[in-house]
């Protein structure tokens, strides 16, 4: 037990939130590549990118002299998901008022 | 274990636990308002890791515009692109072993490869030694446990930044000199970083053995796994910009202290070894300001862009009924 | 007994100092202050309850609540208790899991933000350096909690419900934001209790920095008229933020029954109760902090304090005797008092806030600013419950209208002359003198040459 203490979080901080943040962005991938329903893989995307998040600001705190740029660019990141997602679900709802459903795999037909 | 480290401990497992379950369910919930529902959790948790690193900005801004407004618009969505009378909205996925087991790859080669990384291999203090003598001592600053590089060249940690003023001063011996028992801290500083940095006063701060004089003795003691070890442990530091210096206290009483690093030692002007920042706030408001000026500008247009877009995409087109 | 207790609510960040003291210890601490918090909001809210009421009462010309407890005052205990013991009825068509957790999400966006209000001089349940973004980040998670409410009810009206109420929300924090960014443009700190201590001095104008001048050093008058506007922007926000009339559309009795709670009964429905009165109360304790001064006191000293309110009630009786109105006499008494509050700091040289009984460490200080800090707060949910049951409501469209075409441009009008006037004092002067001249002008001609309503249309017979 007292072995154990030796990958646990506080003495192995950065590992530690890497595999929590490899296992999200697993499973983001995940869900592109399964679901059917568009809003669900902008979900996923949105998993994978709080999974590289998560990374940026690990590296930021816990790597020696590695200032705050992984903080900033996580601003940046944050923000232009906000922009992405909403430009996207404009996109969905209008292949929802053409097609009358959102499943991807039978948005097949361009316009025209 | 100290207890302070079985709390923080017992506060991230819960949240990790969490965010898996949350990720998982977002995967593979068959309704898809549970799973929209389910990455709040996540997002709330990603949060909650943003806090435990002491990025208190980016937790708000995760939190704000994440949860607050990308979470809402996803749920507005979801309601606008289904009939909303059937409460049970099904959400198909096809299943395929093949995509699954892709998956599980990537994962395994991602754990192989953190696990198996030395990631703070660069992270080895400094060793300076001390004067007279063949010993070395290695002197480091840490927070949260990240410790801390120290510059070669002049000994003494140089370019840190402590959020919120809490941090540990170390100095390690494996092999001491003989007669010294304990290591003399002094910290000088605290002045606001806006003005004149040649200024500087002592400073006392509450909670700490500082308090009233200028320097503190520490006598080492084993810990586990690193040797000798003397820590001077800071709270409550108020921003500014600080110093600090290192001497060996022998425990004859009138020998005088063998000093091994001095502040200031660097080039001339460079008045500070470290600065104490109150949160992420002010080090994130100077960056955007200043490297980062282009990218937050054109951030501002593109957002623009993407409202204005957006506004015309979702608009209802006067088209014939299906 | 007061040090001990103010001793130990000064340490309890070191209680829940991570890094010393048994691990027990620190959650429990945690659970400790958690709990203390969430029952004092669950009193507060029930007795705001039971407020409402006896105001929506007095102002209908009735008495409201009148049987339970002397004047009806023990009203609130019956309501919690009948809410406490009904059938929990859940309907057949819900998503149970949504339906159980959404009150919960409500209430603990609430409580979380009322852990970082300024309570007193210096402290606050939790401090942190990004107080007010950390308020205003988890309010916007009470917007989830609606949601899953509206939606897991199983109901169309719910949902419409919910989905107007989070609409009205999330639109309303634009112009709500713009001004908090306004003001922290003259505070320059994310801190709370930074920005409470930056209202003991500091004149309008930016005219001097270090004059103690009571009432007129508070946000407020900092930029009059830009920050007086920005209250009003503000404190609109705040009414459209916490769903209360005139902008209650997702909760109106003759429009959805009751919006998104419609099918919660009992404890539950309760929780979206207090979670709303605990919402006014973090809305108003924020108007106070910016706008108003936080904890610390109106008055300069004893004398000051003597000539405010004894004059007050001279006045008042005065003016009583004189028309035998109420109105003419509270009228008259809340003149003289803000006219005796803003002539103090003239009258008087002070050298410090006027904390009676001590200097401003003191417990008698901490005492002082909590009860100023809830007067201030609690005056401005009185002013929401006042607005409540006189103005009529509005509609979907003109609410989106009224946040997106006049309010949003207006909170940026006053960043902007907030901002100029932060930089140089001539022209902070210049802009609010402008400003000044043209709202005197307007009222000028509002009072002297009012527009006659356009002459009803001719009937046209059917």
């Amino acid at each position: 037990m007292n072995d154990l203490h030796q990958f646990m979080f506080t003495r192995r901080p950065l590992e530690t939130l890497l595999v929590v943040s490899a296992i999200i962005f697993v499973a983001g991938l995940y869900t592109i590549m399964t679901r059917k329903n568009a809003v669900s893989i902008l979900m996923g995307v949105e998993l994978v990118l709080n999974a590289a998040n998560i990374n940026f600001v690990a590296f930021a705190t816990f790597v020696p002299r590695a200032g705050l740029h992984g903080s900033v660019f996580v601003l940046f990141v944050i923000v232009l998901a906000a922009a992405e997602a909403a430009v996207a679900l404009a996109i969905i709802i209008g292949i929802y008022q053409n097609f009358g459903r959102v499943d991807v795999d039978q948005a097949d037909v361009m316009k025209g | 274990m100290s207890s302070g480290e079985i709390v923080v401990n017992l506060l991230f497992y819960v949240f990790a636990i969490v965010a898996i379950g949350g990720a998982v369910a977002v995967a593979a919930s068959q309704n898809i308002v549970r799973s929209a529902f389910s990455l709040l959790a996540v997002l709330f948790s990603a949060a909650a890791f943003y806090a435990f690193m002491r990025a208190d900005f980016v937790f708000a801004a995760q939190v704000l515009i994440y949860v607050g407004g990308i979470l809402v618009l996803i749920i507005f969505a979801i309601m606008l692109t289904h009939r909303i009378t059937d409460v049970q909205v099904s959400n198909e996925s096809s299943h395929g072993p093949a995509s699954m087991f892709a998956c599980l790859c990537v994962l395994f080669s991602l754990v192989v490869v953190i696990a198996t990384y030395k990631w703070t291999r660069s992270e080895r203090p400094v060793d300076v030694t001390v004067p007279g003598t063949k010993a070395t001592v290695s002197l480091g600053m840490l927070q949260a446990d990240a410790q801390y590089a120290a510059d070669r060249g002049t000994g003494v940690p140089r370019d840190g930044m402590l959020i919120d003023g809490r941090g540990w001063l170390v100095v390690r011996a494996p092999d001491l000199p003989a007669g010294v028992v304990a290591a003399r801290f002094h910290v000088e500083g605290g002045t606001p970083v806006k003005e004149k940095e040649s200024a500087t006063k002592a400073w006392t701060w509450k909670t700490q053995p500082l308090r009233g004089a200028d320097h503190a003795d520490v006598v080492f003691d084993e810990r586990r796994g690193v040797g000798r070890e003397a820590r001077l442990e800071l709270t409550g530091l108020p921003a500014g910009r600080y110093r600090w210096g290192v001497s060996l206290v022998s425990e004859k009483s009138d020998v005088k202290p063998t000093e091994i690093a001095r502040f200031g030692a660097a080039g001339a002007g460079e008045a500070s070894d470290f600065r104490v920042e109150a949160g992420l706030s002010r080090p994130i408001g100077m960056a955007l300001m200043g490297p980062y000026l282009l990218p937050f500008e054109v951030v501002s247009v593109l957002l623009l862009a993407a409202l204005i877009g957006a506004a015309f995409l979702a608009r209802k087109e006067v088209k014939e009924q299906r | 007994m007061i040090e001990a207790v103010t001793k130990a609510l000064e340490n309890v960040h070191s209680w829940a100092d991570l890094y010393n003291g048994p691990w027990w210890l620190a959650l429990l601490a945690i659970g400790g202050v958690c709990f203390l918090l969430a029952n004092f909001i669950a009193i507060y809210a029930g007795v705001n309850t039971l407020l409402e009421r006896k105001i929506a009462g007095h102002m209908q010309s009735r008495v409201g609540p009148y049987q339970v407890g002397p004047h009806g005052s023990l009203q609130w205990v019956a309501d919690a208790l009948k809410l406490l013991f009904k059938e929990d009825v859940i309907p057949k068509d819900t998503d149970k899991l949504l339906f159980r957790l959404a009150p919960y999400i409500v209430f603990g966006g609430s409580l979380a933000a009322w852990c970082a209000l300024p309570l007193t001089v210096g402290w606050s349940p939790a401090s942190m350096n990004i107080g007010i973004l950390y308020v205003l980040a988890v309010s916007s998670a009470v917007v989830l909690g609606l949601l899953m409410a509206g939606w897991s009810s199983g109901s169309k009206w719910s949902l419409f419900g919910a989905m107007r109420g989070a609409a009205q929300i999330v639109s309303y924090e634009v112009p709500v934001g713009i001004i908090i960014v306004a003001m922290l443009l003259i505070y320059g700190t994310l801190d709370m209790t930074k920005i409470t201590q930056l209202q003991e001095r500091g004149a309008p104008f930016g005219l001097s920095d270090s004059w103690y001048g009571g009432v007129l050093s508070w946000g407020v008058f900092r930029h009059a008229p830009f920050t007086i506007i920005a209250f009003l922007v503000y404190y609109t926000g705040a009414l459209a933020e916490t769903n209360r009339t005139p902008f209650d559309i997702p909760e109106a009795e003759s429009e959805l029954v009751a919006g998104y709670h419609t099918e919660y009964s009992g404890m539950r429905f309760s929780f979206f109760f207090l979670a709303e009165y605990a919402n006014m109360f973090v809305v108003s304790a924020i108007a106070t902090t910016f706008f108003l001064g936080g904890c610390l006191p109106p008055f300069m000293n004893h004398a000051h304090a003597m000539m405010v309110v004894g004059g007050a009630v001279v006045v008042g009786g005065l003016a009583w005797g004189a028309t035998r109105k109420m109105e003419t006499a509270a009228g008259a008494a809340t003149l003289w008092a803000m006219a005796a509050m803003a002539a103090g700091p003239f009258l008087w040289h002070s050298t410090g806030v006027f904390w009676a009984g001590g200097g401003p460490d003191s417990p008698a200080a901490k005492v002082q600013g909590v009860i100023w800090f809830f007067v201030k707060a609690f005056s401005l949910v009185l002013l929401m419950m006042w607005l409540r049951w006189t103005l009529p409501r509005y509609r979907v469209d003109q609410l989106m209208d009224l946040c997106w075409k006049k309010l949003t441009p207006l909170a940026f009008l006053c960043m902007f002359a907030i901002g100029v006037g932060e930089v140089s004092r001539v022209a902070s002067i210049l802009l609010c003198g402008t400003a000044a001249v043209l709202i005197g002008a307007i009222l000028v001609k509002e009072v002297l040459a009012p527009e006659k309503a356009p002459p009803p249309l001719p009937r046209v017979n059917p």
